[in-house]
């Protein structure tokens, strides 16, 4: 069953850098752009992952992840947390929220990989399929 | 160099010295040198600049983190991101996200580096307008204002860079409370 990843953050850089990651895997991306439209997306994609920017705006990832914690469908699903900030206020707080895995940005794009296939498989496309990864 | 606390401009300069090079190396894989001299501060971009500042806020000092950069600069750095393809095109809304994710990178490590000499603050969310001359005071994280500073508790430090053959400038503004 093909996984798919849920990345929420406000910047559309961010976003597409993430989509650009994962094209090469065998997976479904859907994004949003910030805490809000991350939890309409969850609902309605019930993604494998979720890759959550810290500061947003409207919702933040913080607030974003409480309310996961609170959804019964929603709450075990695994949550990379991003962020510019490494404070270890940040770090305490977000492992108290279960977060699974924590990646300060800029990030290494094969350190998050590796982050990311620890917690779903990451298959490779194969050469001859269609390039881009597939979206809602 | 290793700060003990941010008591002065030479100390706010220093964590810029340290949070410019790292970020765009790390983000970019470009190398930036610091510009120097009358000619950096004087010269202008003939390029249309935009502005990028992430305001900071914590419990001891507020501050804003304001990136200038010409928009030549973006979108080299975007075609950079983006698997280099020196055919693509941008619309103006990327090319402002991405000065507001490089400002929140820049202004992330720069509150890393005041929260290991004890200054914790939390980032607020960027804003960009286009135009070198304008600093935008956004609103902090946590939806309070900075007081305003007096002269005496206010630093600024203002590094020029050069980065792929444009100028990018930091200005770093920290305003501590009066105890």
């Amino acid at each position: 069953m093909t996984p798919t990843i849920l990345s929420v953050d406000d910047s559309q850089t961010v976003r597409r850098i993430l989509r650009r990651l994962f094209s090469p895997f065998v997976c479904d991306v859907c994004d949003a752009a910030n805490g809000e439209e991350g939890l309409a997306m969850a609902a309605q994609r019930k993604p494998d992952l979720i890759i959550l920017d810290h500061n947003m705006p409207v919702m933040d990832g913080v607030t974003m992840l409480r309310r996961l914690r609170e959804d019964p469908n929603l709450k075990r699903t695994p949550v990379i947390m991003l962020t510019a900030e490494a404070g270890c206020e940040n770090i305490a707080t977000v492992a108290r929220l279960g977060v699974r895995d924590y990646v300060t940005k800029p990030f290494r794009e094969d350190q998050l990989l590796a982050k990311v296939g620890r917690l779903i498989p990451l298959v490779p496309r194969p050469v001859d399929a269609s390039a881009g990864c597939q979206s809602p | 160099m290793s700060l003990r606390r941010v008591s002065s401009v030479s100390d706010l300069a220093q964590v810029a010295r340290d949070a410019v090079p790292a970020v765009l190396r790390e983000f970019l894989g470009l190398a930036a040198t610091e510009a120097a001299g009358a000619d950096a501060a004087t010269a202008r971009s003939s390029d249309v600049e935009l502005c990028a500042t992430v305001p900071l806020a914590g419990p001891e000092a507020s501050g804003h983190v304001c990136l200038r950069l010409a928009r030549g600069f973006a979108l080299l750095a975007l075609r950079q991101l983006h698997g280099g393809s020196p055919s693509g095109s941008f619309e103006e809304h990327e090319v402002r996200d991405f000065a507001g994710e490089l400002c929140n990178l820049l202004a992330g490590r720069v509150a890393a580096e005041l929260a290991r000499v004890g200054e914790v603050c939390e980032l607020g969310v960027p804003e960009v307008v286009i135009g070198a001359d304008t600093l935008v005071a956004g609103r902090p994280a946590g939806g309070t204002t900075p007081s305003d500073p007096s002269p005496a508790s206010a630093l600024r430090s203002c590094t020029i860079w050069s980065c792929a053959g444009h100028r990018l400038t930091l200005d770093l503004r920290q305003y501590r409370r009066l105890t």
